[in-house]
C-alpha cells in the first residue's frame, strides 16, 4: 500500500511536470562549465521550499539526476566535464567526437547513464529499508561513531590536504554549534541575536558555499576569456551502439554500475572518483585496453555509467543512516529538514510512501533526463555554450539573493550567503576542501548530542566503547580512512612534484 | 616558507583560541553532562592542533600543496561584486527589489561584458521580471521587506 500511494504520487501530473521542469535545469547546470549539481540543488530548494514534498522533491532530484547526464554531453563535445563527475568522460568522449562519432558518444552516455541510474534506483529500493532497520537499533555510541565516520570519509577524499580536511570539518561542527545546546538549552554564541537561537540557517550556507563562491572562483578564472567549439561535422552519425558494440559494453556497464553504487554509498564519495575507478577497472579488465584513452567506447561506457548509479548509492546512505553519500545529497539534506523530514532510520518508519515517491521520482527522472540527452543534447550545447559567462554569473548572483531571501522572507539570510560566499572564496583560494564543512555542520549536531549521551552511559569514559563493537569498528575505520587518504594523498603529490622537477 | 599555508593556519588558530575563550561563560558540567562548553572546546581544540601544524608545514616548505597568488585586477573584480551585491540588497530593504536586482545585473554584466549599455539593460531588465513573476507571481513570496 506504501509502494502504491509513493509510487501515485511520483506520477501525478504536477510531480511530472516538476520532474520534466528539474530534469530541464538539470541539464543546464550539468553542461554548463562551473555549474554544478550542487549548486542546482542548493539554487532551486528555495523554489522547492514553496511547493508541496512531493513536488519540490520532483524538482530537486530532477537536477540532481539529469545533471550527472548532462555533465557528460560537454565533456563528449566540448572536453569540458560541465562538473567533476565527468573528468573521466572526456578521455574517451571529446576522442570519439574528433574521430566523428560524437554522435554515437552522446547514445552511450545517455544508454549509460540510463542504466546505471536505474541500476542504483533498484538497489536503492532493496537495500535502504534493510540498511534502516539495522541502523534503529544504534545508541549513541554508534551513532556518535557513525558521524565521525562520514565525515572522515569525506576528509580523506575530498581536498589535497588531510590537515586541511580536519580544520574544515572541525570549523563546520563549530558552526553547528551556534544555537541552543542540544542537552541543557544552553544559548551558544548567539550573541543575543534571537534568530540565531535555532542555529545558522543550512540553506543560506550551501547558497553561499556553493553558490557565491563558485561564482566568485569562475571570476577568477576570467571563464569570460574561453572560447568553446562544438562539432557540428559528426552531428549526423549513428546515435546508438550496434550490436557487436553492445556485446563490448555490458562488461564496463555492469562494472560501472556496480561501482558508483558502491563508491556512491560511502559518505563523501561522489560520481568523480567513481566514475575514474570505474574507467580503470575497465581498463583493466577489457580485451582492448590500448583503446582506453584514445576513444574507447567501453572507457566511456565505464565512467558515464558509474556516474550516474552513484545517485542510487548515496541517496541509500542518505535516507537510511542520514548521512550525505556525496555534496547533492549534503544539500538535499537540507531540503528535506526545511519540510520537517529528518533523513536516518526513523525516516522509514514515519514517511514510508515518501520513501516510495523518492525512488519513483528519481526513476522519472532518469526516464525524462535520457530523453532530454537525446532529444536535445547537441543544440542545448551549441546554445549554452554562447552564453555569456558574465550574464551567467549575475543571474546566479541574483538568484542567489533572491531565493535566499525567499525561505523565510528575511535578509539576514541573504547577509549569511554573502559572509559564506567569501568564506568560501578564502577556503577555495587556500585550497580548504567545502565539502568537510558542509557534512560538519550536517553532522555535528548528530555526534555532539550522541557524544555526550554516549558519555552517560559509559561511565564519562569513552575507551569504553571498546564494549560496542560496531561503534569501535566505525571509530577504527575512520582513523584508518584518514591515515590511508593521507599516504595516497602524499605519494600522488610527490609523484606529481617529481615529475614536475624533471620536466 | 609557504605564506599563504602560514597565514591561512594562523587564521584558523586564532579562530580556534577566540572559540576557547568564549566557552569560558559558558555554565560548567556536571557528574551526569559533561555540559555545553565541553563539544566546541574539543572542535577548538582539533582547530588549534591542526592549524599549528599546518603553520609548522608552511613555514617548514614541507606543504606539497601550492596556493596560487591572487593578481590585483582579480581582486577589483571581487571588490566590485561584492560591493554591487551589498548595494543591491540595501537598495532592496531600503528602496525595491526591482531596482536593487536590476542594478545589480546590469552592474555586473556591464562591467564584464562591456558590451551596448541598452543591450545590458534589456537582459538585466528581462531578468528582473523572470525572478519577480518566478517569486512575487507564482511561489506568491512577498518582495517587499517589511520592518
Amino acid at each position: 500500500m506504501d509502494v502504491l500511494q509513493g509510487i501515485m504520487d511520483a506520477l501525478s501530473v504536477s510531480a511530472l511536470a516538476y520532474a520534466l521542469l528539474g530534469a530541464a535545469f538539470g541539464m543546464l547546470f550539468g553542461m554548463v562549465p562551473g555549474l554544478t549539481a550542487t549548486m542546482g540543488v542548493a539554487l532551486l530548494t528555495p523554489l522547492a521550499f514553496n511547493l508541496s514534498p512531493a513536488n519540490g522533491l520532483a524538482l530537486i532530484l530532477g537536477v540532481y539526476n539529469a545533471a550527472m547526464f548532462g555533465s557528460g554531453i560537454t565533456a563528449i563535445l566540448i572536453n569540458t566535464p560541465g562538473t567533476p563527475a565527468s573528468i573521466a568522460s572526456t578521455f574517451d568522449g571529446y576522442p570519439l567526437t574528433k574521430q566523428g562519432q560524437g554522435n554515437l558518444a552522446l547514445g552511450i552516455n545517455a544508454l549509460g547513464g540510463f542504466v546505471g541510474s536505474v541500476f542504483g534506483l533498484i538497489l536503492l529500493a532493496i537495500v535502504a529499508v534493510p540498511l534502516a532497520n539495522f541502523a534503529i537499533t544504534f545508541g549513541p555510541p554508534e551513532y556518535f561513531a557513525l558521524a565521525i565516520f562520514g565525515l572522515s570519509m569525506m576528509i580523506s577524499v575530498s581536498g589535497k590536504s588531510i590537515v586541511k580536511g580536519l580544520i574544515a570539518g572541525a570549523f563546520g561542527m563549530l558552526l553547528a554549534t551556534v544555537g541552543l545546546d542540544p542537552i541543557l538549552g544552553y544559548p551558544r554564541f548567539t550573541f543575543g541575536n534571537l534568530e540565531l537561537l535555532n542555529g545558522i540557517p543550512f540553506i543560506p550556507i550551501m547558497i553561499g558555499l556553493f553558490g557565491v563562491a563558485e561564482v566568485l572562483s569562475q571570476i577568477r578564472e576570467g571563464a569570460s576569456k574561453k572560447t568553446f567549439t562544438v562539432s557540428q561535422e559528426d552531428g549526423k552519425g549513428r546515435l546508438f551502439p550496434s550490436l557487436a558494440q553492445w556485446k563490448r559494453l555490458w562488461r564496463p556497464v555492469g562494472i560501472g554500475s556496480a561501482v558508483g553504487t558502491f563508491i556512491g554509498a560511502i559518505p563523501g564519495a561522489g560520481g568523480d572518483i567513481a566514475s575514474l575507478i570505474s574507467w580503470d577497472l575497465s581498463r583493466q579488465t577489457s580485451k582492448k585496453p590500448e583503446e582506453f584513452g584514445k576513444g574507447s567506447i567501453e572507457g566511456l561506457a565505464a565512467s558515464e555509467t558509474a556516474n550516474n548509479s552513484v545517485i542510487g548509492g548515496a541517496m541509500a546512505t542518505m535516507l537510511a543512516l542520514g548521512i550525505p553519500g556525496d555534496a547533492p545529497t549534503a544539500v538535499l539534506i537540507g531540503t528535506l529538514l526545511i519540510w520537517g523530514l529528518q533523513p536516518g532510520p526513523l525516516f522509514f518508519r514515519d514517511h514510508l510512501p515518501l520513501f516510495y515517491t523518492i525512488v519513483g521520482t528519481l526513476l522519472v527522472s532518469t526516464v525524462f533526463s535520457f530523453i532530454l540527452s537525446v532529444v536535445r543534447a547537441r543544440s542545448m550545447v551549441g546554445w549554452l555554450t554562447r552564453i555569456s559567462p558574465p550574464r551567467l554569473w549575475a543571474v546566479v548572483l541574483a538568484a542567489c539573493i533572491v531565493g535566499t531571501y525567499s525561505l523565510n522572507n528575511s535578509l539576514q539570510d541573504v547577509w549569511i550567503i554573502l559572509i559564506f560566499g567569501v568564506i568560501g572564496l578564502f577556503l577555495r583560494e587556500f585550497e580548504f576542501p567545502p565539502g568537510p564543512i558542509v557534512l560538519g555542520l550536517i553532522l555535528g549536531p548528530m555526534a555532539e548530542s550522541n557524544l555526550r549521551r554516549s558519555l552517560i552511559l559509559l561511565d564519562n569514559n569513552l575507551l569504553n566503547l571498546v564494549e560496542r563493537p560496531v561503534a569501535a569498528i566505525l571509530l577504527i575505520a575512520a582513523m584508518f580512512a584518514l591515515v590511508l587518504g593521507e599516504w595516497q594523498r602524499t605519494r600522488s603529490l610527490r609523484k606529481t612534484a617529481a615529475a614536475a622537477a624533471q620536466t | 616558507m609557504r605564506y599563504p599555508t602560514v597565514l591561512s593556519g594562523i587564521a584558523f588558530a586564532l579562530l580556534a583560541a577566540t572559540v576557547l575563550w568564549w566557552t569560558r561563560a559558558f555554565p560548567p558540567g556536571s557528574a551526569q553532562d559533561v555540559g555545553p562548553a565541553f563539544f566546541p572546546r574539543v572542535l577548538a581544540i582539533v582547530m588549534l592542533v591542526m592549524s599549528g601544524l599546518l603553520v609548522y608545514l608552511g613555514a617548514s616548505g614541507k606543504e606539497l600543496v601550492t596556493v596560487a597568488k591572487v593578481p590585483k585586477a582579480v581582486l577589483g573584480h571581487w571588490a566590485l561584486t561584492l560591493g554591487a551585491f551589498v548595494i543591491s540588497v540595501l537598495l532592496w530593504r531600503y528602496g525595491r527589489y526591482e531596482v536593487g536586482t536590476f542594478l545589480f545585473i546590469f552592474t555586473l554584466v556591464w562591467f564584464f561584458e562591456r558590451s551596448a549599455w541598452w543591450r545590458v539593460a534589456v537582459f538585466a531588465g528581462a531578468t528582473t521580471a523572470f525572478f519577480w513573476l518566478l517569486f512575487a507571481v507564482f511561489l506568491q513570496v512577498s518582495l517587499r521587506v517589511v520592518g
